[in-house]
Order: structure tokens, then sequence, then C-alpha cells
């Protein structure tokens, strides 16, 4: 009951049905974004991620994010599995620390870079609306599941971008995405991401509570994405410092 | 890309995943199931925290924080120093690996903390030879790597004492700028931890801003400085960041009866490469500079010491990764504003080669081995050329999952001698990998590397990984 009184809320609350009557696709990106931008107040969570590989146990990682999207900060820490606790990364603007309490480094790396040996881009954290990187080339119709989407194939302005292609599965009657898939420059799927919860976390934004990772390349490999302990509560200037992560480290 | 923010974080802490395991939670992939016909499933309130005490639970700990790492490997190396005219077995050697680190970390409160590591490896205690007498000691391989104390004046100044690793250059290969810390970067492992001194060193982070302020007291380590307070070295570091996306830092280093430095270091990124750069110029230099090797010297060399005129070395590399297709490139080069000149260079290696009978005879007399005459070559070719270059590439999953192969290489481009060193490992299991390499030496008969490695050497070497991890 409370997820439909959730729903219904979110749904009034956007009056999206006269947005949507005639799609401007433009408009329904920047809503998407607009919807999960926390600019005028702090955020922090805790993500849990529990990875599947082939021929490989379960693993879990958590971690406690903290976040500022006025000033385009965050700082991640790593909290588990216990051998990596310390580990953790500082965004300001379109730079990247990451810092290992091993070698006790400072690593830092710009937007253009995949952050450390991830699969993760440092561009993914840029504060750059999408339609900045890339221009809508396609659109179209389709059911996902059985909630019927649309279907936005967005293609790169530059050889910059980190993907080639992204395709966007945006819920018809909610600005929320439900389902990404990025292609390589090869045209090659890399990866598809399923958004299957969202959060309210006051003043009409939501945040994608629960995700979906599927790694196109590696047969197999996927991940489930939880988040918990979401605040909204403004944090202390020092934690987006150098100094802050690895006082903590 | 906003959007994806929550993504890229998960992605990025995904690269961590380790060995801490979930308790078997069944991961839907099924579309159907995840997005049903109710489009209110969406929509799930989750908890909600308070930010402050989360903060406070990183900086404060009732119990004390122990772990560590293991590092186990058997291998085994064969050596042809002579492979394309003389192939013939010269050494071999079987290198095994027991080693391990212990660290505490102690938190009684938000801004008091002690840290210390241990290190020990196999064998785990080495016999010396005490004072040069005949009886020898067994001396534990036990050492105190880290031991320092963090504290702060104000959640402003940051201080922090005791014996610890100093982060001050950006080089991956090479760091020039870095005289602080005990050792230099290994090349062939140039993540690895490096052994600091014992220092006290004050952090400023200037508000609202990522503009950082580090100055360091770095006490003696030379046992013979060690009681006399004028040798407590300091260096001070500026990092702010400039166009967006550079950090630069600007830097001083000070130790009497020491060249002072002036250290300049960059980091950014061109197009989808991270660029790093760094440039130390020195008044005078610490280096102690061979002008003559005679075998009529005492030590069979005359030198020269340098107290004034600029010393300038600098290097600059870059790293990329590409995730698509799983490999990754590092490279970097160094000018070395300490190396010879060639001519100069090459003149004493020419003497060195001239006065090899009589060194040898003279090494002989004083009872030192046949190897000391080689000994003392390496020494005076070691680093003496002014241009060097280093580089790693490397790719996963070749072929299938299990299989990697790389190419770490470094060269003195002075003299055109160097190595390189293909490699392929191959995991059998989670903590269990299995590795063969090979080595070539290149370069003409008096280069530094082909001196270094007697030889244009080539050596195979297999390592099995055994149980190595974190814990």
């Amino acid at each position: 009951m409370k997820r439909i009184t959730l729903f219904a809320a979110f749904v009034a609350a956007l009056s999206l049905a006269p947005v949507f009557a005639a799609p401007d696709f433009e408009a329904m990106v920047r809503k998407v974004e607009a919807i999960q931008d926390f600019s005028g107040s702090d955020f922090s969570g805790v993500f849990t991620i529990v990875s599947e590989k082939p021929g490989q146990k379960q693993s879990l990682t958590q971690v406690r994010m903290f976040r500022r999207d006025s000033k385009e900060q965050f700082l991640m820490l790593i909290q588990r599995p216990e051998a990596q606790k310390g580990q953790g990364y500082l965004k300001d603007g379109d730079n990247v620390w990451f810092y290992d309490p091993t070698s006790r480094k400072f690593t830092h790396s710009s937007l253009k870079q995949n952050l450390n040996d991830s699969e993760a881009k440092n561009s993914d954290f840029s504060k750059k609306s999408i339609l900045e990187d890339y221009f809508i080339e396609k659109t179209e119709e389709s059911i996902l599941g059985k909630i019927p989407v649309y279907v936005i194939t967005l293609k790169a302005k530059t050889g910059e971008s980190s993907y080639n292609r992204v395709k966007l599965f945006i819920h018809k009657d909610l600005a929320l995405i439900l389902r990404e898939e990025e292609y390589g420059a090869s045209g090659r799927l890399m990866r598809t991401t399923a958004f299957t919860k969202y959060s309210p976390v006051g003043n009409g934004k939501f945040f994608p509570s629960q995700m979906l990772i599927i790694d196109e390349i590696n047969e197999g490999e996927k991940s489930q994405v939880t988040m918990t302990e979401l605040s909204t509560e403004r944090l202390p200037d020092k934690v987006f410092t150098k100094a802050y992560l690895e006082q903590v480290n | 890309m906003k959007v994806r923010t929550v993504l890229a974080a998960a992605l990025a802490v995904m690269a961590f995943a380790g060995t801490s395991f979930a308790e078997d939670l069944s991961i839907v992939t099924d579309e159907s199931a995840l997005f049903g016909d109710d489009p209110a499933s969406i929509i799930e309130s989750v908890e909600t925290s308070t930010a402050g005490s989360a903060l406070s639970t990183f900086l404060k700990n009732e119990t004390v924080r122990i772990g560590g790492s293991f590092t186990g490997s058997v291998g085994a190396n064969w050596t042809m120093r002579d492979p394309w005219s003389a192939p013939a077995l010269d050494a071999y050697a079987l290198d095994s690996v027991a080693s391990g680190t212990l660290f505490f970390d102690a938190r009684p409160e938000e801004d008091f903390r002690v840290y210390g590591k241990m290190k020990a490896a196999y064998p785990f205690a080495t016999s010396a030879d005490s004072d040069g007498r005949k009886n020898a000691v067994d001396v534990p391989n036990l050492q105190v790597f880290e031991l320092f104390a963090d504290w702060n004046w104000n959640d402003a100044l940051f201080l922090r004492f005791g014996k610890h690793t100093i982060k001050w250059g950006v080089g991956y290969f090479f760091s020039p700028a870095d005289v602080l810390n005990l050792s230099a970067i290994d090349p062939e492992d140039p993540t690895a931890q490096r052994e600091g001194p014992v220092s006290l060193r004050l952090h400023y982070s200037v508000p609202g801003t990522q503009t950082n302020i580090w100055a360091y007291a770095i006490m003696p380590s030379k046992a013979a400085e060690r009681d006399k307070p004028e040798y407590i070295a300091s260096a001070a570091k500026l990092e702010f960041l400039l166009a967006r996306s550079w950090e630069i830092g600007l830097g001083g280093y000070y130790k009497y009866d020491s060249a002072p430095r002036a250290v300049l270091t960059a980091t950014g990124s061109i197009w989808k490469l991270n660029v790093f750069g760094e440039a130390v110029a020195s008044w005078g230099s610490d280096k102690t500079f061979v002008t003559t090797v005679s075998a009529t010297q005492p030590d069979f060399v005359i030198t020269t010491d340098y107290d004034s005129g600029v010393f300038f070395s600098g290097t600059a590399g870059f790293m990329y990764s590409n995730a698509e297709y799983d490999w990754s490139v590092a490279a970097q080069y160094r000018y070395n504003g300490e190396g010879y000149a060639d001519a100069e260079r090459e003149a004493r290696i020419k003497e060195a080669r001239s006065n090899e009978t009589d060194i040898t005879q003279k090494l002989s007399a004083a009872g030192q081995p046949s190897s000391a005459y080689s000994a003392f070559l390496k020494g005076l070719m070691y680093d003496s050329g002014r241009h060097y270059a280093a580089l790693n590439l490397s790719k996963s999953e070749l072929f299938t999952k299990n299989l990697s192969a790389s190419v770490f290489a470094i060269a003195n481009l002075s003299d055109f001698s160097g190595f390189a060193t293909p490699s392929i490992a191959y995991k059998l299991f989670d903590k269990t990998s299995l590795s063969i390499s090979a080595t070539f030496v290149f370069g003409g008969a008096d280069a530094e590397y082909v001196v270094l490695n007697e030889g244009t050497a080539l050596t195979l070497g297999f390592k099995a990984s055994l149980g190595s991890g974190s814990f």
C-alpha cells in the first residue's frame, strides 16, 4: 500500500502526463536528470553490491558515499571487504583522486579516463548534461517487462565520450530510467543496467535504490546494487577534502 | 552525465570486490520479474540515517582494527649470459617468497589515531657477522615499516608524526622529485609501498578549495646523523588545481650539507591519457661524480663533488586503460640531470676497461672475490645515463578469461641498452596462478644494462603465486 501511495504522489507531483503527451525527448532527458539532481542539498548513503562471476563465490562490497552536487563533489569510502577498507575516491569538479591507504598514495585523474581499474568512467560522474555529450539519434516505443517505455538512442558528439552510443529506456509515465545500455566504439554492447527501484528523498527528487548491472562483455558477470541509509542532511565541508579522506583511512 | 553518478559509483566500487562473501543471494535478471505490470513497484522508500553519526563511525572505534597481507610464491629462473653466440646455462635460482605485513589501527578518539605496520619475510632470520668478528648472530627478518600518530588542531591543521611513507612525487616508474622516502620506486614493482623516514608532517587544507599545503620535518635516518639536529631536513609543498583538471604541485626541500631542491609536479589529462610530470632543480648535487678511473688510485677512481650550479632532472609519462578490450599501458621518460654526458661516460668505461687487469689484480691481492671488478664496473655504470624510459603494456582476458599477458621494458636511451620482459599468467583458481616470463637484455657490450646483467642475457622464469591476499 505504501508503494502505491508513493507512486501516486510521485505522478501527481510531477504532472508528467501532459509533458509526455507529445513527447519532447530532449525535455524528457532533462527531466530524467533533474529528478536526480541534488544540487540544493547534500546526500549520503550506503551502497551494498553483490557481484557474481562464473566459477566464483558471490562477493559483497559496501561503500559509503557522501555527495554534494552543488559543488560537483563526492567522497566514497570502502567499508567492506575488510581488506579494501580505507580505500576511497574524492571528486571535485573534473578531478578525481583515488586514495590507497596501503601505498599512502593519492592518484589524481580527470574525467576523461576510466576510474582506476573499474568499469566506471570518470565522466560517468560528471555533472554535465547528457545532451552536452550526446545527441538524440533515434526514439521509439517499447515494452520492458510489462511496462511501456520510450527508448531513446543517444549518439556521442565526439570521440571523447565514455561510450559511442547509449540507449535509455524511460518509463512512459515517469521520468525515470528503467534500463540503460552502453555501446563501445565498435558497436559492441558493453554494459546493461536495470534501475529496478527508486526511493523518494524529498523535494520531488528520487534516487535509484536498487540496480542490476550486467557486464555484457564477460558472460555471467553481474552485480546487484542496493542503496540504504539515505540522508539529505547537510554535511561538513571538511568531508570533501584530501585531509578527511586520509584521516578516516 | 549526472544521471549515472550512482551507477558509476557502484561500478567503481565493484573494482574492489574482494573476499567478503555475500550470503547466497539470488540475483534476478528476468525482465518480467524486474519490471512487472505494477508500476508502483518501481517506487520504494528506503530507511534513512543521520549523516553526522556516519561520519563519526569512521573516526572513532572502540576496538583496534587488525589487518595485513600475505604474499606467497615459488619461482625459479634460468639465465644464459650470452644466449645468442654461446648458449649455455650460466646460472639458475630458486626463489621462495613467504612474506607478510601486519598492521593495527587504533582510534580511541575522533581526533586521535595510532597506526603501526610490521613486515616479515622468509627467511625469518638471517645470520650476520657481529662487527666483522667470527661470531655470527641471528637477526630476525622483521621490520617496523610504519608507526605514527595522527591528530589535528581545530579540524584545520592535521598533524602526523612517526615513521610513515611520504607521498611527494607523481611519477609512476621514476620519481626524481622524491628524495624524501628512504627508497626509490622499483620500476618493476611501481605500486609497492615505499619505506618512509621518521618525520613530522603538517597538512593544511585551504577551506572551500582543493588547495593543500604540506610541510615536513624529516629526522635524519643515517646512523652518523641521527643525533645531530642540524641534519633535520625540511620540505614543503603547495598543491592546487589549475584549468579545472590539472593538479599542480610546487615544493622545496632543504637539508644541511645536501643540495637544496625545488620541485614542480603536474597531473592531468590529454585526450584520454592520464598524464603526469615532474621537474626538479637542485643547487649542486649530492652525487659524487667520477672524473677518472685509474688503477693507481686507492679506490680506482678520482671523483669530484658539485656544491653549486643548477642540476635539472625531469620526467613525464602517461597511463591509459581500455575497459572495452581489457588492456592498459603506462609509459614514462626520465631525464637524469645527474647522469654523465655521453662522451664522459664512454671515457670512464674506456678507462675502466684499459685498467681492468691492474684493478682485478689489486682487488685479488686485497682478498676480494673474483667478482669484485664486475661489481666495481656495475657501480660505475648504474644510473649513469641521462635519458631513460620505461613501459608496461598489459592485456587481461587474453583469449580466455583467466589468461593475461604483459610486457615490461626499461631502457637507458643514452646508450640504447635495457631489458624487456614479456610474461603470461594463468589464474588456475582464486589465489592460485602460474606465470612464465622471459627477460631479454639488449645493448652494446659496454652499455649499462648489459654490464648490470653481465651480458646480453636471456632469463627464463617460472612462478607460482600461492595464497597471496589481504585480510
